[in-house]
């Protein structure tokens, strides 16, 4: 091996090495080379370049070095080195192109002197101040230049810090001009890319270029300061016919620190100028017109995308690109003329390149692009990491948990979800669901203006677009609150073990019966909360950066994502305003799960954390609360907390502590009829084995994240047992509802528990020990609890009931009116009367454990969330009527209810038909009897037994024309032009009186006036109700005034448009584009 | 062990203490408590402005022959006016609906004939929400010098109305023997639905379900009559049972008999006339309290199984006197069958004064009555039939519309084991002196107290008991005897 070629230790520049004593046989005349160094201001690595310039073994090498910074005393260093190089100035800082170009020029005007050292080169070796070269580098670029006939070749750049790793070997450029390097960062030199040396344009740092190409060519764009000059003398050397090419063997280092810090230059800025500029110039005319359209749009979306994610800096770069351009055209077209006289290669073939069109786009918008295609691409690592997860026992914990639960659900999936409890039907047209959260305003209760939550808008929006049945959709929505939850889990305890860890906590949580008790009960407040309430808890965790959750008290785990405050508050906020978006009755355990973190980090003997977790909670509390503005605006205007919760039934001591310990809630009205946990409740302990094993058996941060997840526990517990007690005088939740951090907490501890036996199982001990036993134990007790799951997927419904209410009650069951229907009077509303769980329509309280709910016809998804009475004074006044029918006070209820247009009272008993399955709940026997004994209802024979209805002879339309001399109510022909407009066609003279609530927020106009209210019960009005005076034939709008509603939407669209905005501005990785 | 470890210790204990705590402090589970309907009785009044009431009212009108006069009278004893609804459905159809306001204290009379003009019989339904509102009813028949036509007999029927509603009805005793009776069976919808109905009969040969009396479609707010001499002639005993498939019913039984002279074999003739609430409900256990042996009057107890098995039950008589056993009739019924058990052989000649409890011995429900009527060969009006109840109340309200000294108010102590302690008094007046107001009553017993001339004719007997008990009036009337239970106070109802 030459000595020159001799690279040095690894991670240090090579040493200067002298030239040879006798230089070998010359075949042929040693070129000339032109070094043209340009120094920016350099640090004191600039002596090891100079050095590296000095032990060049090419012996005809002229350097000159053009001082293109601000400070003096370089040429000293210079002349220090390099006693016969030249050192030109080029002041102001014209940047690399411009300051080579200047040199070149230079040289060559005293070449013409023919004098002295200044003699015209054959090539010009173009440097930066930053790289090494080592001795042989120039000799071997200018052979490979004289073999390959090539008009520019650079070396190999290796990282000076490690020499084993590439820095830039070339690179490739997209449709768009962007460059794309050949090396992906970090890549181990192995002499992959000596066998194809030819590239589009060579590494940056050095390039050693044909001198009549270079002139032909007309040198460096002056436009171009830095960072892409070299890709477009490539490109233009190419356009002319030459060959670019890299010279393996001719090796250089990379020193200093970054180039762009040091010359104060940043990539995001000046890449989109530059490739525009080398597709305006470069590129053939048509093509150019073509990409230039197409970087348009890529430059909107890429100031879209800068701007969602904080990228300023990429945001100004694209936007500067276009004034930047248009104030150099002219230089563009001197270049271009240029370029088409000396062209000898079509334009397209020249940027036809082995780079995909998608991450050309990629590239244009984000300035960011994945490397590679092969298996070292990131997005392959990942996808490799993600199959070896899903393979691995967490994995594969997910996937037989999804296969047995998708059988399990096989006849949800395939016949629909029963319509039990919350679990109605979407409306008739799906967008009532948008429209209803746009308007704040919902036909349930006579019509409230109490909002529903933010995610039925979502639902509607989806369930209008995307084909395929309501049905199968909102079955689908419901069902995955478990594999939202697991995968919540999995994540939450990623960082706490391998797979098996991972795999014990999803079988934990899935396997714990009340997700499958809500379903059954029709439930969806529990179902909420299980599906986000580990997603607070991950991202609480990550707060509070207890390992492994961060770096306090340890390393992190992995997947753990170290961040900032601020952007922990916001994201912690985000994801608690997206559980309430889903249901607001996740506030009520979030206290319970921040308390059992912080109790339990004190009994585990630290506060590392404790004030960043609180202090990340309360912001989180307000950001949820920025972004639930209407929520917090609804409780301002005097709506009650318990307007919020859907009440529910739950006699004192009905749970009992069995059922809370083992998690099944089963029904607490349903008594001992009621078969928990799939029919095998025997074995319910099981869940607690592996929890408690991780308390007893655990050590270190393990333990401390056992103790903080039994501490959650407990809290679950507890406010379970105090409402059983019958302690708390608040709105009764649900029981699956407060167990939901007992069962988050249980498999989280199971993680730790798997986890640790998998550490402390691996150690050498002496003889038999108790420990070994553990994992038998734990693997036993886990199959024990996923057992009575896996048995209850055999039906094909969860438990489920096969049938529903609305099949029993076709007649009644009849979906509001539509767009376009008319109906003479408007929709007749029914009455149902029940256990608050069972209705198919949340309601008020009525009584001790009985509530009333008013819907328009059939119940749907509008009507399950609940209101406050004051909202709803024709609730209340029904009430009351039914409450004087029940005391024996009325025996014309019919025509009390019957002011409110109820058609119908139902009282419900059961929540599905008989002979399935259901919930049972009895009435009293006087609500039959009290309804039995009004003189102006009749009782619907005939029926299923879960249901007692009585029509209501004494009903009055909706709307209607109530007759000055009779006072005979008119119904009148009533067509639903929207969500919140109707046509009212008046039949007789009189005056137009319309029950709908709520009071004052609909007018009536005809022909876009405003018709005057008569009050209620003044001469011309109707007694009771506010009125208008309409003639026969008269046709008007009642139209529903929601703009205090859509205010406060807009208000809460931009403040969590702002939300998510700063989260995603504070989660941007600070890192530095590639390349 | 690590330090490091030591600190699960702590956690540990906290988290035992607190499972421990909630299992050793769970209080046990609170039975849910449904509320559950008060037993029926015939009559429940409201006697707080809490609750209202709604009275049902049937009978004949004027028109009909042979009877003189019907008055149904609404009596307040609120404090305050009373609004309410009266509606009078004929058996015509027509249909005739009024307000009204009852001051404190007064009456109000409703003749109901001249609201439907043209109809036989009426049903009335009166709607005082506020409760407090006595409603009864008096029917008086024509008598022989009145010029009614032959074969309606004198006599007079005074009972409260009824409150009760239900889907099925049992009239166990009627009688359509030649010659001199006539029953009809008056089954009143007061709702605005229809009903249908299947009328089922037992007569002396046994029981008739004919087509025409099955699905029965009883129009909203109507009366229909059923001519019971029509559908079983000529029978001795005439029972009948009354199942709504669809709907609620009233149901009553009016009977009118003028037995001529010559039929009775003796110088007069016997007569009376009597109108019947059904039994909404049948029971295992069905009192008959005030049953006395008066000379010239029969007494027999009906007892009916209304259901399809067969059943055994035996009638028991319980003395006034403890010590006067009787040996119970023990009787086995087929289904839909019925016995008359003659309270007047042998085996009671020395009870005196007695109550009658029917008892299934299988846990079978029965209906029954108690029939008393003039004795053969003697000669009077007075009809009297009590329908068996299966529920008491501790408290009742009796109301007198005639001269007391007539009446005699009978309070029964159906239990077996607690004795009874009673207080009677009147409604905004002072109890007589001379006339004890409280009383002990033995379990099984009754007491059986004159109401003498120190009581206005015009007055309320409120009967407020320890235990649930029976209270009932019996009259003695020139015009004729009658006997009925007073009105429960709504809410005190309770079974035995």
């Amino acid at each position: 091996m030459d000595a020159a070629e001799t690279q040095g230790q690894k991670g240090a520049p090579a040493p200067p090495q002298q030239p040879p004593a006798t230089p070998g046989p010359a075949a042929s005349p040693t070129p000339l080379v032109g070094l043209v160094l340009v120094a920016h201001d350099p640090g004191e690595w600039f002596e090891d370049v100079l050095a590296g310039l000095a032990s060049q073994d090419h012996r005809l090498l002229d350097v000159v070095v053009v001082d293109a910074g601000r400070k003096a005393g370089l040429s000293d260093r210079v002349l220090e080195v390099l006693p016969d190089a030249q050192t030109v100035y080029a002041p102001d800082s014209p940047g690399f192109g411009a300051a080579a170009n200047r040199a070149v020029v230079g040289t060559g005007a005293e070449a013409d002197s023919g004098t002295g050292p200044n003699r015209i080169p054959a090539f010009y070796l173009f440097m930066h101040d930053d790289v090494v070269l080592d001795g042989t580098a120039v000799r071997r670029m200018v052979e490979r230049a004289l073999a390959a006939n090539a008009g520019v070749v650079g070396p190999k750049v290796l990282v000076g810090t490690d020499g084993r790793i590439l820095a830039d070997m070339g690179s490739s450029v997209d449709r768009y001009g962007s460059p794309v390097p050949r090396l992906h960062p970090g890549e181990i030199d192995q002499g992959q890319y000596d066998a194809s040396p030819d590239v589009f344009a060579v590494a940056e740092a050095a390039m050693l270029v044909r001198t009549d190409l270079f002139a032909a060519v007309g040198g460096f764009d002056p436009e171009i300061r830095f960072l892409d000059g070299h890709v477009d003398l490539c490109w233009r050397a190419r356009l002319a016919g030459a060959s670019v090419t890299t010279a393996p063997t001719a090796v250089g280092r990379t020193v200093g620190p970054d180039s762009s810090t040091r010359r104060g230059t940043n990539p995001s800025i000046l890449r989109p100028r530059h490739r525009l500029r080398m597709s305006l110039t470069n590129q053939a005319s048509g093509r150019s017109a073509a990409v230039v359209a197409e970087l348009a749009v890529a430059t909107l979306l890429g100031v879209v995308y800068g701007l969602l994610t904080g990228r300023f800096r990429h945001t100004w770069g694209l936007l500067s690109a276009w004034p930047w351009n248009l104030a150099r055209r002219s230089g563009m077209t001197r270049r271009r003329r240029m370029i088409r006289e000396n062209r000898r290669v079509d334009p397209a073939l020249v940027v036809a390149g082995p780079d995909l069109p998608h991450h050309a786009v990629r590239r244009a918008v984000t300035g960011r692009a994945p490397y590679g295609t092969g298996d070292e691409a990131p997005s392959n690592i990942a996808f490799h990491h993600l199959w070896g997860a899903l393979l691995g026992p967490g994995g594969i914990a997910l996937m037989a948990s999804a296969a047995v639960l998708g059988f399990g659900s096989r006849h949800l999936l395939t016949r629909g979800l029963p319509a039990v409890g919350r679990f109605q039907a979407l409306p008739g047209d799906p967008m009532d669901l948008v429209r209803s959260w746009w308007h704040g305003w919902r036909p349930t209760g006579f019509g409230v203006a109490t909002p529903a939550p933010d995610v039925l808008a979502l639902l509607g929006l989806v369930a209008n677009y995307v084909p395929g049945g309501d049905s199968l959709l909102w079955t689908s929505v419901v069902l995955s609150a478990l594999p939202i939850g697991a995968l919540g889990i999995w994540r939450l305890v990623r960082p706490v073990g391998g797979g098996r860890s991972r795999a014990a906590a999803v079988l934990v949580y899935l396997a714990v019966p009340l997700p499958y008790d809500a379903l059954r009960e029709g439930r969806l407040a529990p179902l909420a909360v299980y599906a986000t309430l580990p997603w607070i808890a991950h991202r609480l965790a990550e707060a509070q950066g207890v390992a492994p959750y961060g770096h306090r008290g340890g390393d992190p785990g992995p997947g753990t994502r170290i961040r900032n405050m601020g952007s922990d508050i916001l994201l912690t906020g985000f994801v608690v305003a997206a559980a309430i978006a889903v249901n607001p009755a996740v506030v009520v355990v979030l206290p319970v799960l921040v308390g059992g973190l912080v109790i339990g980090s004190l009994l585990a003997g630290s506060i590392a954390g404790l004030v960043r977790l609180v202090a990340v909670a309360a912001g989180a509390a307000v950001v949820a609360a920025v972004v639930q503005l209407p929520l917090l605006f609804n409780l301002f205007d005097n709506n009650p907390l318990d307007s919020l919760a859907v009440p529910t039934t739950w006699p004192g001591g009905s749970l009992g502590t069995t059922a809370m310990f083992t998690l099944d809630t089963g029904s607490p009205m349903a008594g001992p009829s009621w078969v928990g946990t799939f029919g095998i409740d025997r074995i319910g302990w099981a869940v607690l084995v592996v929890p408690v094993l991780a308390l007893l058996t655990t050590s270190g941060w393990r333990l401390a994240i056992t103790i903080r997840a039994w501490f959650v526990v407990a809290g679950g517990f507890a406010s379970v047992w105090l409402t059983d007690q019958g302690w708390w005088q608040g709105p009764t939740l649900p029981a699956e509802l407060l167990l939901v951090p007992v069962a988050l907490g249980l498999a989280w501890a199971a993680a730790a528990a798997v986890a640790d036996m998998g550490t402390t199982v691996s150690m050498p001990r002496r003889g038999p020990d108790w420990r070994n036993a553990l994992p038998a134990v734990a693997g036993l007790a886990l199959a024990l609890t996923v057992l009575p799951v896996v048995v209850g997927s055999l039906g094909g419904n969860l438990g489920m009931p096969q049938s529903d209410l609305p099949s029993a009650l076709p007649f009644i069951a009849e979906p509001r009116s539509g767009i376009g229907e008319t109906t003479s009077g408007g929709d007749d509303r029914v009455l149902w009367v029940g256990e608050p769980t069972i209705l198919p329509a949340v309601g008020v309280p009525l009584s001790d454990g009985v509530a009333m709910a008013v819907t328009d016809g059939r119940p749907d998804l509008l009507d399950q969330w609940p209101y406050n009475l004051d909202d709803a004074p024709g609730v209340a006044e029904v009430r009351d009527a039914l409450a004087e029918a029940l005391a024996g006070k009325t025996s014309r209820l019919g025509a009390a209810i019957g002011a409110w247009g109820v058609g119908h009272v139902v009282l419900v008993e059961r929540s599905a038909p008989a002979p399935h399955e259901a919930v049972e709940a009895p009435l009293p026997p006087t609500y039959a009897a009290a309804l039995t004994r009004q003189l102006d209802m009749a009782r619907v024979e005939g029926l299923n037994s879960a249901v007692t209805i009585f029509e209501n002879i004494a009903t009055k339309p909706v709307h209607a024309v109530v007759r000055d001399r009779t006072g005979r109510a008119v119904p009148a022909a009533v067509t639903p032009l929207s969500y919140d407009r109707r046509q009212v066609t008046a039949s007789v003279d009189g005056a137009y009186r319309w029950i709908i609530g709520p009071e004052g927020s609909w007018s009536f106009s005809v022909d876009g006036t405003t018709r005057p209210l008569v009050a209620a019960g003044e001469a011309g009005g109707v007694p009771g109700r506010p009125s208008v005076r309409v003639a026969s034939g008269t046709i008007g709008e009642l139209v529903h005034d929601g703009a205090s509603s859509r205010s406060r939407r807009l208000l809460q669209v931009a403040a969590f448009c702002s939300v998510l905005l700063m989260a995603s501005w504070l989660r941007t990785d600070p890192e530095s584009e590639w390349p | 062990m690590s330090a490091m470890n030591v600190i699960r210790y702590p956690a540990l204990v906290v988290l035992v203490a607190m499972a421990v705590g909630a299992t050793l402090f769970a209080s046990d589970p609170t039975e849910a408590e449904l509320a559950t309907l008060r037993p029926p009785v015939h009559a429940a009044l409201s006697t707080t402005p809490d609750s209202g009431d709604l009275w049902f009212c049937m009978g004949p009108t004027v028109d009909m022959d042979g009877i003189a006069e019907r008055i149904v009278t609404l009596t307040s004893i609120s404090d305050e006016p009373t609004i309410g609804r009266v509606t009078v459905n004929g058996d015509k159809g027509a249909e005739v609906e009024r307000a009204f306001q009852l001051e404190p204290g007064r009456s109000l009379e409703i003749r109901p004939g001249p609201f439907v003009p043209g109809a036989f019989y009426a049903g009335v339904t009166v709607e005082v929400p506020g409760g407090r509102v006595l409603v009864e009813q008096r029917i008086t028949g024509g008598g022989s010098d009145s010029g009614a036509a032959p074969g309606i007999g004198t006599g007079v029927d005074k009972a409260p109305c009824g409150t009760i509603t239900s889907s099925t009805w049992q009239v166990p005793w009627a009688t359509t023997a030649e010659p001199g009776n006539r029953a009809v069976l008056l089954v009143y919808n007061p709702f605005r639905a229809p009903a249908v109905a299947d009328l089922r009969f037992i007569g002396d040969l046994g029981r008739r379900e004919t087509l025409d009396t099955r699905g029965v479609v009883v129009a909203g707010r109507s009366l229909s009559v059923f001519d019971l001499n029509e559908l079983i002639p000529d029978s001795t005993v005439v029972s009948a049972s009354v199942d709504a498939r669809v709907g609620q019913l009233v149901v009553a039984r009016l009977q009118v008999s003028a037995l001529p002279a010559s039929d009775t074999g003796a110088a007069g003739g016997s007569t009376g006339l009597v109108l019947t609430s059904g039994l909404p409900e049948t029971s295992q256990r069905l009192f008959l309290p005030g049953v006395s042996r008066e000379s010239g009057v029969t007494s027999a107890v009906i007892v009916m199984n209304p259901g399809d098995e067969m059943t055994e039950l035996e009638v028991l008589v319980r003395p006034e006197v403890v010590d006067n056993f009787v040996e119970p009739w023990r009787v086995t019924l087929r289904g839909r069958q019925r016995q008359v058990i003659d309270l007047d052989s042998g085996r009671i000649a020395e009870a005196g004064r007695f109550g009658v409890e029917v008892r299934s011995l299988d846990e079978t429900p029965l209906a029954a009555s108690l029939v008393s009527r003039p004795e053969g060969g003697t000669t009077g009006a007075g009809l009297s039939v009590l329908p068996a109840v299966g529920a008491a109340a501790t408290d009742w309200m009796v109301h007198l519309t005639g001269p007391a000294d007539q009446a005699a108010l009978v309070v029964s102590n159906p239990g077996e084991t607690t004795i009874a302690t009673v207080r009677l008094s009147l409604l905004g007046a002072a109890w007589p002196s001379d006339t004890p107001d409280v009383y002990e009553i033995d379990p099984a017993g009754h007491v059986e107290v004159e109401l003498g001339a120190a009581i206005a004719a015009e007055a309320t007997v409120l009967v407020d008991s320890t235990v649930p008990v029976l209270a009932v009036m019996r009259r003695a009337d020139p015009m004729g005897r009658s006997s009925s239970f007073g009105m429960a106070v709504a809410g005190t109802q309770a079974r035995p």
